[in-house]
């Protein structure tokens, strides 16, 4: 699989812009979008680096998080979020045109069924006679994508971090 | 203390099922690499030991058992212990190199570090979890004129 260098730099930087002015934004909802943004080049990267799995995953996660986050913007702050009819409408058209010319070309971009991107699998599943683990699926996520299960223990304790710095006593402002 | 909680039925039930709930985690957890299961699975489980005891018998009953304090120190020893088996395999050359003896197929003490990562996760799922569930029972939202307030306690007889 050939990379193409130079415009993986372009969307890192891009990327990093995003996270940047995410953080320094002085609007919440310029923020919450750039945020969006970021997560849209890197599941792009996912995808040019040859993880589609990881790129689906990144999308619906970032849309879900878009539309709680925004809805919680204007529930709270009553920011002004009308737009006129015709933004919309163009962005209704400029997706159809997207979803059109995919489903007239995508033969030609996904590759045909049976020769898949990935060919990992095969040997993830010669993990019982390799390990002596009988559980594939164990061995794979403990032993071969161990950096994956990692990652998971990270997001559960800094959900459980968050939970526990939410409902605090200490340190309240408001009571 | 004992009118707090469930009825004394719950109690009872609570007290004879614990035990094998317990028993049912740990064994998901240490043979997570033989057969279904592992640390994640594990881990759930035994917390759902902890919050049916918290359940039938009341804040108090369980903080005494696991308190809070400590089951956060067992979270972040379970997330440490994960990260430090990862760095162990740097000894042999890389990140999660799998550098203990692989065993017989089938025995508990086989396929080399899977078991320890699986001891850390369950530790760290069970004790992170029970700890969130802990926390958000302690939260009350008190509604008042002026809109919704929140309050934390600690201790079941400021609830009233």
């Amino acid at each position: 699989m050939t990379l193409n260098l130079p415009l993986l730099v372009v969307l890192m930087l891009l990327m990093t812009g995003g996270c940047v002015i995410s953080i320094t934004a002085r609007s919440l909802t310029s923020s919450v979008v750039s945020m969006g943004t970021a997560g849209l080049i890197l599941s792009i990267l996912f995808l040019l680096l040859g993880a589609p799995d990881i790129a689906i995953v990144q999308v619906f996660v970032e849309i879900v998080a878009l539309i709680v986050l925004l809805s919680t913007i204007r529930r709270e702050t009553r920011a002004d979020m009308s737009s006129s009819g015709l933004y919309g409408v163009l962005t209704l058209l400029i997706f159809a045109l997207f979803l059109f010319v995919f489903m007239f070309h995508g033969n030609e971009i996904v590759r045909p069924f049976g020769q898949p991107v990935i060919t990992m699998g095969a040997k993830y599943l010669a993990s019982p006679a390799l390990l002596n683990a009988p559980n594939a699926v164990t061995a794979t996520v403990l032993d071969f994508r161990g950096y994956d299960t990692l990652g998971e223990a990270t997001i559960i304790f800094t959900a459980i971090a968050g939970v526990i710095v939410l409902l605090r006593i200490k340190g309240r402002k408001d009571e | 203390m004992n009118n707090k909680g469930m009825s004394e039925i719950v109690k009872g039930i609570a007290r004879i099922v614990f035990p094998f709930i317990l028993l049912y985690g740990l064994s998901l957890i240490l043979y997570g690499h033989i057969t279904p299961g592992g640390g994640f699975s594990g881990g759930v489980v035994l917390t759902g030991g902890f919050v049916l005891l918290l359940l039938a018998f009341g804040k108090d009953y369980v903080f005494r058992i696991l308190p809070v304090d400590i089951a956060k120190a067992l979270d972040s020893a379970g997330a440490l212990g994960f990260l430090a088996i990862a760095l162990l395999g740097f000894l042999c050359g890389s990140f999660f190199y799998n550098l203990l003896p692989k065993g017989y197929i089938f025995h508990l003490w086989s396929a080399g570090t899977i078991i320890l990562s699986n001891i850390m996760i369950g530790l760290k799922i069970a004790s992170g979890l029970f700890v969130a569930i802990a926390v958000l029972s302690m939260a009350r939202l008190i509604h008042t004129k002026e809109g919704i307030k929140y309050k934390q306690s600690r201790k079941t007889e400021e609830d009233q």
